[in-house]
């Protein structure tokens, strides 16, 4: 171990006690706002060179199917209708094979015996040639930006791979620190008016870990995600005072009341962490109660950007709004934004029957919105620094469900853009049928440590004593995509 | 494609708590104590160890090593390729080491070689580490407390322990706090509400000895008390109200709180902590049938998951061991424990032993109707021989099928006594037998038997309102007369009329239209005034798009919208018709019961007509009754046009008042009027609906009646015979009883007999008329396709075959009751069996004296709540692995004075302290131990801090200062309401709804709490986590700073408390101080009186600037505005920000 390493490794080290023995006391809770207050020797090195500043993190919920939109099998169209026994990959539905990833009992799906056509069609994108499924085009038009990783896999068939998706662990780990968390502990603020942290959207359902796919856990309530709503009316719990006929004014003049009597009282307690972190979150919070509304402010942007992110429409306003707020946010130096879309029990994109129309309606609701923040990223020179990822559960099965398709966690597909990863390429792949991750396969905390890697963070030496990992809940850097 | 060693690394996640990091260096001396003796720990000592000598090695001590096993010595100094343990360690076949999990990384293979080959040095008095020699497994001894001289540390033996520790390094503990500081933390600690202003000064003036003690007394007294340390304790025994999706409880049980309530009767009560576990473990097996016992049982029912019973199983196990014995049990799950000594099968024997239990509610003399919030939720063996089976690597899919699993514990600290099964008593195995029990089902069957009966008359009234309205219809065509409250031809928008909602509203060509879809949300259009309470509405529309596709009238919607009932068209594909939803709180319940599939479509015009009276709803549709059914509240509210992703046009509304002698159809008559479904138009079948809706009633009528005259015979048979028998011996008693036994008996059995003829005449008349409904159907449906024709001919078929039988079911209870009867009934039903006694023997052996973790890990938990910092670091982990105590003889003689008190505060004069003596107080009182915890000296010590001291023990270690701790979720928010005096005193109850936290002033723990519900305020002030807080994490963030400085509690109260004190204080000045003794319970500084000063100096001059009036004599103005006098306001302004000071929040 070089001495440069030794360095980072304890300077992450001291950080980590620090927040640890703060379990039990208040004052060195603080690590990350004392530091950034000024009041901490070292502030949190990178412990790998940065390439991203910020993160989009966005969620399909439900389980997007691969095969329709990221890795498409023209293979499907060609047997399907067919047994896998009338094709050459009768062994594909060996109960072994199947389930040998999978985790605990009644864990396993069901073979889906027949195969089952595309249900949209599909064309090549970009100089890449990058081939994308109908309902994605906007994002098609992205291609030359994406790395697409199609060789995931993962251990839980059913939806609690979604809170698996966010912390690496097992759904009945219960709440562990997510990826979003790790970000917000291991780098420092960019901004002193707002979270380094923050979730948008409707949190996964209760089935499936609920608040915790955005929580920190053990890491400390300071670095969970900081819940905003679009809702341009309430984006922040108590962000307004109670009743009517308080000013701004008013309240400006008691937080300076409150700043001259915390000072005061200190004179016993000199150089009481606790005390400035609470002056400090004062300060913060006085922050946010502008800065919080004033990133809702969307009338500050132009038609064609609105439109760009598709809120100009019914249906994409939703999606477009968090999207274009997700932007507004990384500008103001948010370190991680975490988007949902389709959250809430299993997730609209669980296409079990209909799936045609289930995704035609829901597609759309997200497709432009996404486009929109990749172009807008990068026409305003955003994209080199902020590290954009699409992600979901698992895939779905090729054989038919009905007239939809299965949850698939032997192969699925997520895609990765700016922030220092290379554009238009594709990486990993599953088979002729989209069934088995068989190239270069990825556990989905390989992700995690991906963008680690590229936030300046080195998953393995991102520990908290007493709180081991296993190399698998850590993961390791795809360094094929990496720039 | 990853292996199957992935799968065998994430079964091993289950460890991942229990294992520390080897932390490996690279380093160029190899070191045996610092390098190598730790790989062979964490990898080898498990099997190879003191505990576990497998093939005759151990690999502890080096001189072990090289003695070696069967397979000869393991090392060979000089030479590692030579050596056993790197031959195995490197191996791959099957004699590879270890056998099962990671194998050892390369670094510490390299570590292990390199020390072999430079000669396997090691120290030369190596001893053997014995696990089971670990400090918390030796039975607890009472230390004596060491002698430190004659001052103020020598009158209470934990301030020897304290002082002796502070002597040995050097620190020099703080003065005492003064008395204001010292006053409020004993309060916020003792009973988490600060004192009053008055309570502070008469502290504060009464200057003789013992003044402290006398409130230390009057606290622990207190009912508050319980309330404070009931909380604390709910944090380490996982207190959660149920949860689960929507309605439905998936985890914990509804009622729960009732043990919620046991704990803070029983703190109150001073019940020994040894009986308070023994009755959460075994309640139901040692006190059976008393429901008061019983609630105790609810920390058991709180691990409940309906999602899967291994989860259940699981947490049980473990927070059992964490939370009274300190041991991570749940690492024995997939092997042995790699630190402490459990073996992996005592894990799955400690599992036997809740392997049986099941959940129920019994039911409790609550209401007749309603949920039953007297029913305690209990928990109880159901399968007293259930069998567990022992998983290979804790894999549930990999059961050994051969082992043989029988309850027990971890063999290393005592011998239990192993269970014997316990036999209920009646009382116990039959709640029906239970008072209570009984006059609530008598309650609930004479309920249902008045509720038939109005049905029969509501059906009578029907009946005579249609006769009425068809003598008159041959005459007069009009309504009965009604209050039109308004006719809306939608021709453009009134504002007198409705309040537009979220949506896309236009008026156009005559109409209104809604266009907004693919809204997740509600498009709505909300009438201005309410509409009557009972109202007919009728609406002309037409869905024309959306995909949700639902469109219809909220009602009886509440103000803040958390309660309405909703009837809606729907067009949805997959569920076309009538669809019906209630709200409560934040949540939609559909009744998918009363769900209507018609064949309608997108552009069709329909007609809907919804009548409301009280709870009774009837629905129309194209004047075809399609629904009657009652709804969940009667209470009525506002009206919306509701659209949910529905595009839609609206031509016409009326809506009149109800008068009462319209009819309506009774509710829950679903199957009679599909016959009759012209019913509208004509009324000859109105009146046929009439005659069968009496018939049903009647029957129903008759059914209610006999159901409670059979209970009550049977319930006097069997309480005869199972309460009242005499004893074996007496003949002459055994004989009477048989008489009088068989006198009920005949009666109960007749009873039976009416009961099931009743039955079977009413399931007739269902038949016949299910008949009727199909017979109808296959009418209409002949031309339909093949497939269609074939299912009604077969339900036709079916419907035929059930009368057939319903009609012989009557006729054999009609034969049976002309039978002569015999005294032979049906007892009532045997809900417990007997009990296995497993879990009475654990809770026994866990609260027994020489358990030696019980005491130790319960005194921890106690400190660790009045110092916030614990003696042993990890409170959940007394194990190898856990933290050392950092005073030992303090906890250990804190824990044997909890279990045996030996001491009593002796007060002469000016001097307090404690002696040996006889305390009134029981073994295993706490109330003793905060006693005496609160009373010392190191309890009293100032909270300031010292430069030198921070410089000798900057953590504070030594305990050389009190540590300032911020208060807990709870305590900020009942604080803010016990300083604004307006806190509700109320004690216990059902689960208050979280969303009402900020403005029902009870306090925080009668709030629903679950990890789903957890009151937003409570959750940022770092509030438990429901599912494990053994230890609170604190954070500051700006969150919480949002919270007291914006929220309805904070704002509110400090009005409210403003405009009372302002009535007593006129004087600035006083005000002033008397604010800073009412919010932060101290004297106000002179610096501070100055900011203050000028402060409501500047601010009421810019509220007089603003031109606020100059005074205002009415004070008629409300809370959620501030006053409008600018004294008034400017003083609102400075408490506003007291109950934002640092030194509110915080505990000094």
């Amino acid at each position: 171990m070089n001495i440069q390493h030794q360095m980072q490794a304890y300077s992450l080290c001291r950080r980590t006690f620090l927040a640890d023995a703060g379990m039990g006391f208040t004052g060195l809770a603080l690590g990350a706002l004392l530091q950034e207050d000024g009041y901490s020797a070292e502030p949190v090195k990178s412990q790998v060179p940065a390439k991203a500043t910020s993160v989009i993190w966005i969620f399909l919920a439900g389980g997007v199917s691969h095969l329709e939109s990221f890795d498409i099998k023209p293979a499907l169209d060609k047997y399907a209708g067919k047994t896998f026994d009338q094709t050459p990959f009768k062994d594909f539905l060996d109960q072994e094979k199947r389930e040998k990833n999978l985790m605990g009992s009644g864990m396993s799906v069901p073979p889906r015996k027949e195969l089952m056509a595309l249900n949209t069609g599909y064309r090549k994108y970009g100089e890449c040639g990058l081939e994308v499924g109908d309902w994605f085009s906007h994002i098609g038009e992205c291609a030359d930006d994406l790395a697409v990783v199609r060789s995931l896999w993962t251990v839980h068939p059913n939806h609690g791979m979604q809170l698996t998706w966010h912390t690496g662990m097992h759904v009945r780990d219960g709440a562990q620190p997510t990826i979003g968390s790790w970000v917000s502990y291991g780098l420092g603020s960019l901004n002193q008016q707002l979270p380094k942290f923050i979730a948008m959207g409707k949190s996964i359902g209760g089935c499936c870990g609920g608040e915790f796919g955005h929580g920190a856990a053990y890491l400390g309530p300071q670095y969970a995600g900081v819940k905003i709503s679009t809702d341009l009316k309430n984006p922040l719990q108590f962000v307004k005072p109670y009743g009517t006929g308080v000013t701004a004014e008013e309240q400006a003049a008691e937080l300076d009341l409150i700043g001259q009597l915390n000072r005061a009282t200190g004179v016993e307690y000199p150089d009481d962490p606790d005390l400035r972190a609470r002056i400090r979150s004062y300060e913060l919070s006085a922050g946010m109660q502008i800065a919080v509304p004033e990133l809702m402010r969307l009338d500050q942007e132009t038609t064609h950007t609105q439109e760009l992110y598709g809120i100009d429409q019914e249906h994409s306003r939703e999606f477009g709004t968090q999207c274009l707020v997700a932007r507004r946010m990384v500008e103001k130096g948010v370190r991680f934004v975490q988007l949902y879309h389709g959250a809430g029990s299993a997730g609209t994109w669980d296409a079990h029957s209909d799936i045609k129309k289930r995704y035609n309606k829901e597609a759309p609701k997200v497709d432009k919105p996404i486009a929109g923040l990749l172009k807008d990223l990068k026409q305003r020179g955003l994209l080199d620094s902020t590290l954009v990822v699409f992600g979901t559960e698992f895939g779905r099965t090729p054989g038919a469900q009905g007239t939809g398709r299965d949850h698939h966690p032997q192969g699925f597909t997520c895609w990765l853009a700016g922030g220092g990863i290379k554009g238009g390429i594709t990486h990993g792949a599953t088979d002729e049928l989209g069934f088995y991750a068989v190239e270069n396969p990825h556990y989905v905390t390989d992700i995690h440590a991906t963008v680690l890697h590229q936030m300046g963070l080195d998953a393995q030496h991102l520990a908290v004593p007493g709180r081991k990992r296993i190399d698998i809940h850590r993961g390791q850097t795809i360094n094929e995509i990496v720039e | 494609m990853m292996p199957i060693q992935i799968r065998m690394i994430l079964w091993l996640g289950f460890l991942v708590v229990c294992t520390t990091p080897a932390s490996v260096f690279a380093v160029d001396e190899i070191d045996y104590v610092r390098d190598v003796k730790p790989i062979l720990k964490t990898h080898c000592f498990r099997c190879h160890g003191p505990l576990k000598v497998e093939s005759g090695l151990r690999l502890d001590t080096k001189s072990l090593a090289l003695t070696g096993g069967e397979s000869g010595p393991a090392l060979v100094p000089g030479n590692s390729d030579a050596s056993n343990l790197v031959q195995r360690i490197t191996g791959d076949d099957d004699s590879r080491m270890p056998p099962e999990g990671e194998r050892l990384g390369d670094k510490e293979i390299k570590t292990l070689k390199k020390w072999i080959a430079a000669g396997a040095d090691s120290p030369a008095n190596e001893k053997v580490e014995d696990p089971r020699s670990h400090w918390s497994y030796q039975p607890i001894l009472r230390p004596e407390p060491p002698t430190v001289g004659d001052g103020e540390w020598s009158r209470n033996p934990i301030d020897a322990f304290i002082a002796r520790k502070q002597q040995e390094s050097q620190v020099v503990p703080r003065p005492l706090a003064s008395r204001h500081v010292l006053l409020r933390r004993v309060y916020l600690d003792l009973i988490g509400l600060p004192p009053t202003r008055a309570q502070l000064r008469a502290f504060l003036d009464d200057k003789s000895s013992g003044a402290y003690e006398r409130a230390v007394n009057s606290l622990l007294a207190s009912s508050h008390y319980g309330e404070r340390w009931g909380r604390r304790w709910l944090d380490v025994w996982r207190y959660s109200d149920w949860y689960g999706f929507q309605n439905q409880v998936r985890f914990s049980q509804k009622n729960i709180w009732h043990w919620r309530d046991w704990v803070v009767e029983s703190l109150n009560a001073d019940k020994g902590y040894d009986r308070m576990v023994m009755e959460m473990l075994a309640g139901d097996e040692i006190v059976p049938f008393d429901p008061r016992n019983l609630r105790a049982t609810g920390f058991l029912v709180r691990n409940r998951n309906t999602d899967s019973r291994e989860q259940w199983i699981r947490d049980t196990i473990e927070h059992t061991a964490k939370a009274f014995l300190g041991l991570t049990m749940a690492c024995a799950q997939c092997h042995d424990h790699p630190y402490d000594p459990i073996w992996h099968e005592e894990y799955y024997r400690y599992r036997n032993i809740f392997e049986p239990v099941q959940v129920g509610i019994d039911s409790g003399g609550g209401g007749p109707t309603g949920e039953d919030l007297a029913g305690v939720a209990r928990i109880y063996d159901r399968n007293r021989n259930a069998v567990t089976k022992f998983y290979i690597r804790g894999n549930d899919r990999t059961p050994d099928e051969k082992r043989k699993i029988t309850p027990g514990v971890p063999q290393v600290f005592f011998e239990w006594t192993e269970p014997e099964s316990v036999q209920l008593p009646p009382k116990a195995r039959i709640p029906h037998l239970r008072e209570p029990v009984y006059k609530q089902t008598i309650a609930r069957m004479e309920y249902d038997v008045r509720q038939s009966e109005q049905a029969v008359l509501a059906a009578e009234k029907y009946l005579a309102a249609t006769k009425q309205r068809l003598a008159k219809s041959s005459t007069d065509h009009s309504t009965p007369a009604a209050d039109t409250f308004v006719i809306e031809p939608f021709q453009e928008m009134r504002g007198d009329v409705w309040k537009q909602g979220r949506g896309k509203w236009d008026y156009s060509n005559g109409h209104l239209a809604q266009t907004l879809v693919n809204e997740q949300r509600d498009c709505y259009l909300e009438a201005v005034r309410q509409p009557p309470a009972k109202f007919t509405l009728r609406l002309r529309l037409r869905i024309t798009g959306g995909t949700e596709g639902l469109v219809g009238v909220l009602f009886n919607r509440s103000k803040d919208g958390s309660r309405g009932e909703a009837v809606l068209l729907s067009v949805n594909k997959e569920k076309p018709g009538l669809r019906f939803f209630f709200e409560y709180g934040d949540e939609r319940h559909f009744y998918d019961k009363y769900d209507r599939e018609l064949p309608i479509t997108t552009g069709e015009e329909f007609v809907l007509r919804v009548d409301v009276r009280d709870k009774l709803v009837n629905v129309y549709l194209n004047d075809l009754l399609q629904q009657a059914y009652e709804v969940t509240s009667g209470d009525s509210g506002d009206l919306r046009l509701l659209a949910i992703d529905a595009s839609a046009e609206f031509y016409h509304l009326r809506i009149d008042s109800l008068p009462d002698d319209v009819p309506m159809v009774p509710a829950r008559t679903i199957p009679l009027f599909a016959p009759f479904a012209q019913l509208d138009k004509s009324h000859p079948s109105h009146m046929s609906l009439a005659g069968a809706v009496i018939e049903q009633s009647q029957l129903q009528f008759e059914v209610n009646k006999a159901q409670l005259a059979s209970y009550q015979a049977t319930w006097a048979a069997d309480s005869w015979k199972l309460l009242n028998a005499p004893p074996k011996e007496d003949d002459n008693a055994t004989k009477s009883h048989k008489t009088r036994l068989d006198e009920l008996a005949l009666v109960a059995q007749v009873a039976q007999r009416q009961l099931t003829l009743a039955q079977s005449k009413e399931a007739r008349f269902k038949a016949d008329h299910e008949l009727k409904v199909a017979t109808a159907q296959s009418e209409v449906g002949k031309k339909g396709d093949e497939k269609e024709v074939e299912k009604l001919v077969k339900a036709l078929e079916g419907a035929k075959k059930k009368v057939a039988s319903t009609t012989k079911q009557v006729e054999t209870a009609e034969q049976a009751l002309k039978d002569p009867p015999m005294p032979k009934y049906q007892g009532l039903s045997d809900n417990y069996g007997s009990s296995s006694g497993r879990r009475l023997a654990l809770a026994r052996w866990v609260s027994d004296t020489r358990n030696p973790l019980t005491a130790r890990v319960a005194a921890n938990h106690i400190w660790l709540r009045h110092f916030g910092r614990a003696l042993v670091g990890t409170v959940f982990d007394f194990g190898l692995n856990g933290s050392k105590p950092s005073h030992p003889n303090l906890l250990d003689w804190l824990a044997y004075e909890l279990m045996h008190p030996s001491l009593v505060l002796e007060s002469n004069g000016a001097d307090v302290r404690w002696v040996e003596g006889q305390p009134a107080t029981r073994p295993w009182s706490m109330k003793h131990l905060h006693r005496l915890i609160v009373t010392s000296r190191a309890y009293r010590t100032a909270s300031t801090p010292d430069e030198k001291n921070l410089a000798a023990d900057p953590d504070n270690h030594w305990l050389w200062r009190m540590p300032p701790q911020r208060m807990d979720a709870e305590t900020v928010r009942d604080s803010v309401l016990a300083v604004a005096e307006t806190l509700d005193k109320t004690r216990g109850g059902p689960a208050l709804p979280s969303f009402d936290g900020m403005s029902v002033p009870r306090r925080s723990l009668y709030f629903h709490m679950s990890p789903e519900k957890q009151m937003a305020f409570l959750k940022l002030f770092d509030g438990a986590d429901p599912t494990e807080c053994y230890h609170r994490h604190v954070s500051i963030v700006p969150h919480q700073a949002l919270a007291l400085f914006n929220s309805q509690l904070a704002v509110a109260q400090s009005r409210v408390l403003t405009r009372r004190m302002s009535q007593q204080f006129s004087d600035t000045n006083t005000f002033i101080q008397a604010a800073f003794e009412q919010v932060l319970s101290r004297p106000i500084t002179e610096k501070e009186f100055k900011i203050c000063r000028d402060f409501l100096t500047a601010r009421e001059e810019v509220y007089r600037e603003n031109g606020d009036p100059a005074s205002v004599t009415s004070q008629a103005i409300k809370v959620d505005q501030p006053s409008i006098d600018p004294r008034l306001h400017a003083r609102e302004n400075l408490v506003h920000s007291l109950f934002n000071h640092h030194d509110f929040v915080t505990i000094k």
